[in-house]
């Protein structure tokens, strides 16, 4: 046998080294920066340099009430959306988990709001919406129901946002708990029926607390991108009418875009890290107690 | 044989059925409506005038859709090669190599997805204007394949722990090195999960918005991009004409996924 080559011996070096190097350079140091940037005062429009302020931005974004808002804004936002979707997507796969006729249409049918792009899915709710010749006013006069203002309006824009969420995303919450009934074994179902459970006990007792992990794992998944939802907002109000629709990422992008406010911009989005990183570790640890 | 039109069960799966479809295709219904319009205002809740004019205007050489639709096929196509490029070996070693810091080079994969994509993009916008890459197609490329780089490596690295190590074992054992039997049999078996990890970077950079609008904009036009301003503009038609061209190559990327992605590969994503 030949003498392996240079390359041959140091295969686990040289296989992940150039991924690593493309995402220390291209994410990881972004990242540092940004954290770097916090400490400093630095205004882009005044062109003067760099200054460090130690926790003075900390101290100004934090305790400002636009900011709380904003916060408070965001959760309600995540929570409601997130929850809606965990419940729906779950029940839409135990739907689906049964062999019926049409489900593989059902399956595609609820695919297509998955793949579309997310700002495909914030104009055509826009249009959707529009207060005077949108679909939704349409139908819901033809019903006889009172018509809404949607996103014009300072407190439904947030719902109206959910319903665009939960639109676009029930249908990853169902794609992953199908793969998660897949993969569950026949017997405690065999023995449920032999016990004689009934279809509800069945679900409830057994089916449920066995793809609760599977679940957690697709909220987590959900929450952590419904926390940065930037796409949908920024395309459909901007953040408005108002602040009303201002989640910390929208607010993140105005400080660094509008005011040019680099440092205090940088304290939002940590801030923002720090509650998705909070939010996941949570859920993290029920899943793992789901699991025993 | 089963009777399937007296079965009364069918009923509610049907009314299920129909409503599912509604949901989904209610705003679906009014994006067509405005693609065919060619004069819709208050108060008529539908479109006065139908044709396809805005369609022409659309796809005619002047019109800006052509080059967006070019610019995000070229930028789609070079991000896959490079993120597929990197995320191959890269994913073959997470699987099967004894990594050293294994733990590190997980922790840098989950991180950027937690962090907020915004300061990511604003910080390399800086960073790229220093050296002229910003408005270009390679600095629009670079933000996407950071981005499907992720992506791809979960999926490459679940896509190696799917097969079976046998085959491998085997070459190794007949005198093939490490290398040769990587490229002659462990890339050619896991060519489907591959294909199917190429194919979702593909489309997550035909539809990414936020870094091509942070680093390309607004040299470099995208179809998002363009539907952006278009629906920012008022120009209602454009914009629903721009979301139904986006649309086709994720239709078909739902067929690929059918196939491909099945539930065993999945339920490896992540370990």
């Amino acid at each position: 046998m030949r003498e392996p080559s240079f390359v041959e011996r140091h295969l686990r070096v040289l296989f992940p080294l150039p991924a690593i190097l493309f995402i220390a350079l291209l994410m990881i140091f972004p990242i540092l920066y940004t954290l770097a940037l916090s400490f400093t005062s630095w205004n882009l429009t005044s062109g003067a340099p760099l200054r460090f302020v130690g926790l003075r931005n900390f101290e100004q974004v934090l305790t400002e009430p636009r900011f709380l808002d904003a916060v408070l804004r965001t959760f309600g936002f995540t929570i409601f959306a997130v929850l809606i979707e965990a419940v729906l997507g779950t029940a839409i796969a135990l739907i689906l988990n049964r062999a019926f006729i049409g489900k593989g249409l059902a399956k595609l049918l609820l695919l297509l709001p998955l793949v579309a792009t997310p700002v495909a899915v914030g104009i055509v709710f826009n249009l959707f919406y529009d207060p005077t010749i949108g679909l939704a006013n349409y139908v819901l006069s033809t019903f006889g129901l009172p018509q809404g203002l949607w996103v014009s309006d300072a407190t439904s824009v947030i719902p109206s946002l959910i319903i665009v969420d939960v639109w676009q995303w029930t249908p990853m919450i169902t794609l992953i708990v199908l793969a998660g009934l897949a993969g569950l074994s026949e017997e405690p179902f065999e023995a449920a029926r032999v016990d004689g459970a009934t279809q509800w006990q069945v679900l409830r007792h057994v089916t449920i607390p066995m793809v609760m992990p599977t679940i957690l794992t697709a909220v987590i998944l959900r929450l952590i991108d419904a926390l940065k939802t930037f796409d949908i907002i920024f395309a459909m109000t901007g953040g408005g009418p108002g602040y009303a629709s201002e989640t910390l990422n929208i607010m993140g992008f105005k400080y660094s875009f509008e005011y040019f406010r680099m440092g205090q911009a940088s304290v939002i989005l940590i801030a923002l890290f720090f509650f998705v990183l909070l939010c996941s570790l949570g859920i993290m640890k029920l899943r793992s107690s789901a699991e025993n | 044989m089963r009777s399937l039109a007296l079965d009364p069960r069918w009923i509610p799966r049907a009314l299920g059925l129909g409503l599912l479809a509604f949901v989904i295709f209610g705003p679906l219904t009014n994006l067509l409506l405005w693609a065919v319009a060619e004069r819709w205002y208050f108060p008529h809740a539908l479109p006065l005038k139908y044709g396809f004019t805005y369609w022409v205007n659309v796809f005619s050489p002047r019109g800006n859709a052509t080059g967006a639709l070019v610019n995000s096929v070229v930028i789609a196509g070079l991000t896959v090669v490079i993120s597929i490029g990197l995320a191959v070996p890269a994913g073959y070693a997470l699987a099967r190599l004894r990594l050293p810091l294994r733990g590190v080079i997980l922790l840098m994969l989950l991180v950027p997805q937690a962090f907020p994509n915004l300061p990511v993009y604003v910080n390399i916008a800086r960073i790229f204007y220093q050296f002229g890459l910003n408005g270009t197609v390679l600095g629009v490329v670079l933000v996407h394949a950071s981005h499907g780089l992720v992506y791809a490596v979960w999926i490459a690295t679940a896509a190696f722990s799917a097969l079976d190590k046998e085959l491998e074992e085997a070459a190794r054992s007949l005198g093939a090195s490490a290398l040769r039997t990587f490229v002659d049999v462990t890339l050619p078996l896991a060519a489907p999960g591959l294909l199917a990890s190429a194919v979702f970077v593909f489309l997550e950079s035909l539809d990414e918005f936020t870094g091509t609008y942070f680093v390309g904009a607004p040299d470099v036009s995208t179809l998002p991009l363009l539907l952006y301003t278009a629906g920012a503009g008022g120009n209602y038609q454009i914009a629903s004409i721009t979301a139904l061209i986006l649309l086709v190559p994720s239709i078909a990327f739902m067929l690929v996924i059918e196939r491909f992605l099945r539930a065993d590969v999945l339920s490896k994503v992540g370990r």
